[in-house]
């Protein structure tokens, strides 16, 4: 058997507002195991990951939680340093955020803008996003954006959606973008227009069924 | 000794009796035949879909069975209609057929089975790739070529050696070189989703020539495209009848994919005579077996397939023939 040797990079933003207290838990849960259940089902294809990294974006709402907004990770080498992304995740606490909507949308721009690998003969670069509710529209306060606003986040959810289709260190044949999100604000248009997406329309993943966790992870795993 | 049957089909599941190809599709009719194979995909196809009598089977696996039915009932019940049309208004009569069949599929499963949503999910995907070959005078063929995705029809000749009749629908197209190591997502399957278009051409093919039909399986996992076409040599060159070279091809193919596996094939020409036909491939064989030595193993990777590099060397010396039947691309939109 020849076997194809992949370079994996998997992005989890994680909502981490108040309002996700009664599910953070399984989520970080679900976060720390993804990888090696992507792992077996790229194995099961004979598709052997070379080499694996992670990175964890955890956010709430940048209009009310100031610093508290946004807490990023580079990208862990795994399994190498499993034990500091795993303290990473293990420090993801659910509070703040105020009402809803909160802002998974910049979350998703910073995944996106992640240093993807360039290396290895084939690739897979994963964004993974929880979330119990709708996003802020990118446009909102335009040109008076809080101090904490993350830098390079388009303006508009058309410019975010050009970033999707043409960032450079994400290719066509490795980006795949699941979503265990509410069909709510944003996240029901990305799931009708954008490329490569899977949404599991819900609570930040809540209910998912063992067979439907393994069609994510096929569909992953797979070309198409 | 005459051939009794000159034709040969490959069919490996990774899963046994789950294999999301369907078999390989050969069929007879006065003065033409038709090969295809049909590649259910599993990714975008994986959900399982239940009918009203509770039987659970994946998108992918109903969905190349189904296209595969209705491709054998297209031809079967257009039988001379199909030699006098015009290739492009059969492969269109064909999309709408597919597309009708695959509608009604869909209403035979309970709805709604699944919550997953978005682009990469469809609920009935497959690929498709079709031969369909029409006597014209003695030792010449019309050959019509349809399909769909990334599975491929060739034609394999003792002089120009193996050439890809199709091009890959894919995102990101490339030559079959950088396919193999793109991984890129198809652009164009057979769905239950509207706007799939069925790919068509033509040619006319002279005599001695096997011509071959096959799912990514078979070629997606070599480490270059000629390697292919030794694969296939190889099994020819130790093989005494046609049952023989299907059975070392079906073991070779089985040796090194990672997916399920179909190929259909059919030798025309060399009066039936199947140790004609593997002397005739004798010398080319040799070629592509003095190639493969000359590839140093990569010591860093210990690469079976030989040197990236060294293939890739390889693989440019092997294109323009290789590409000379392939149809144009379409210009991007």
């Amino acid at each position: 058997m020849q076997g194809l040797e992949y370079s994996v990079d998997i992005a989890f933003c994680i909502d981490a507002t108040g309002s996700m207290s009664s599910i953070i838990n399984l989520v970080k849960e679900w976060a720390l195991g993804f990888h090696d259940d992507l792992n077996a089902a790229l194995k099961a294809k004979d598709k052997h990951v070379d080499t694996l990294r992670v990175r964890v974006i955890e956010f709430r709402d940048c209009y009310v939680d100031g610093d508290n907004a946004f807490r990023t990770s580079e990208f862990f080498h795994l399994p190498e340093q499993s034990e500091a992304f795993a303290s990473f995740v293990k420090d993801i606490n659910a509070s703040g955020g105020g009402d809803p909507p909160e802002s998974g949308l910049e979350a998703l721009a910073i995944a996106i803008n992640s240093d993807w690998t360039a290396t290895g003969s084939k690739r897979r670069h994963v964004i993974v996003v929880w979330s119990d509710t709708s996003t802020h529209p990118l446009e909102m306060n335009a040109g008076s954006k809080p101090s904490n606003y993350p830098q390079d986040i388009p303006e508009t959810f058309d410019q975010l959606t050009d970033l999707w289709d043409g960032q450079m260190g994400m290719s066509t044949s490795a980006k795949r973008l699941i979503l265990f999100t509410p069909d709510a604000e944003s996240w029901t248009d990305i799931q009708n227009h954008w490329e490569n997406v899977v949404h599991y329309p819900s609570k930040a993943g809540m209910g998912l069924s063992d067979v439907n966790k393994q069609t994510i992870l096929d569909t992953i795993a797979q070309s198409v | 000794m005459p051939i009794q049957r000159p034709f040969l089909t490959v069919d490996i599941a990774k899963r046994p009796d789950r294999g999301e190809d369907a078999p390989p599709l050969v069929l007879v009719g006065t003065g033409c035949q038709l090969l295809a194979v049909f590649d259910g995909l599993g990714g975008a196809g994986s959900q399982l879909l239940i009918d009203a009598e509770g039987v659970a089977e994946s998108g992918a696996y109903r969905a190349s069975r189904l296209a595969s039915r209705e491709v054998k009932r297209f031809f079967c019940c257009n039988g001379e209609r199909t030699s006098l049309s015009a290739t492009q208004d059969l492969a269109a009569r064909l999309r709408e057929r597919l597309n009708r069949a695959f509608d009604q599929e869909l209403a035979r499963f309970k709805r709604d089975t699944s919550p997953l949503k978005g682009s990469l999910i469809k609920r009935l995907p497959t690929t498709m790739a079709i031969v369909h070959l029409q006597h014209q005078a003695e030792q010449r063929h019309l050959c019509r070529v349809f399909w769909v995705g990334d599975s491929r029809a060739y034609l394999l000749t003792p002089h120009e050696g193996l050439q890809q009749l199709t091009i890959d629908d894919l995102r990101e197209p490339g030559d079959a070189w950088e396919n193999l190591f793109n991984d890129s997502p198809l652009s164009n399957v057979v769905s239950e989703k509207p706007g799939f278009t069925v790919n068509s051409s033509e040619l006319v093919i002279d005599e001695p020539v096997v011509v071959l039909v096959a799912t990514d399986g078979c070629f997606g996992y070599v480490g270059s495209p000629p390697q292919f076409e030794l694969l296939l040599l190889e099994a020819l060159e130790v093989s005494s009848t046609m049952e023989e070279w299907q059975a070392r091809l079906q073991e070779g193919v089985s040796g090194i994919t990672g997916d399920d596996a179909t190929l259909a094939a059919v030798l025309l020409g060399w009066n039936d005579d199947f140790l004609k036909c593997r002397a005739a491939f004798r010398n080319r064989c040799e070629v592509l077996m003095n190639e493969q030595m000359l590839i140093t193993p990569d010591s860093d990777q210990d690469h079976l397939w030989g040197a990236l590099d060294a293939r890739r060397e390889w693989w440019e010396r092997y294109k323009p023939t290789y590409e000379a039947y392939m149809p144009p691309r379409e210009p991007e939109q």
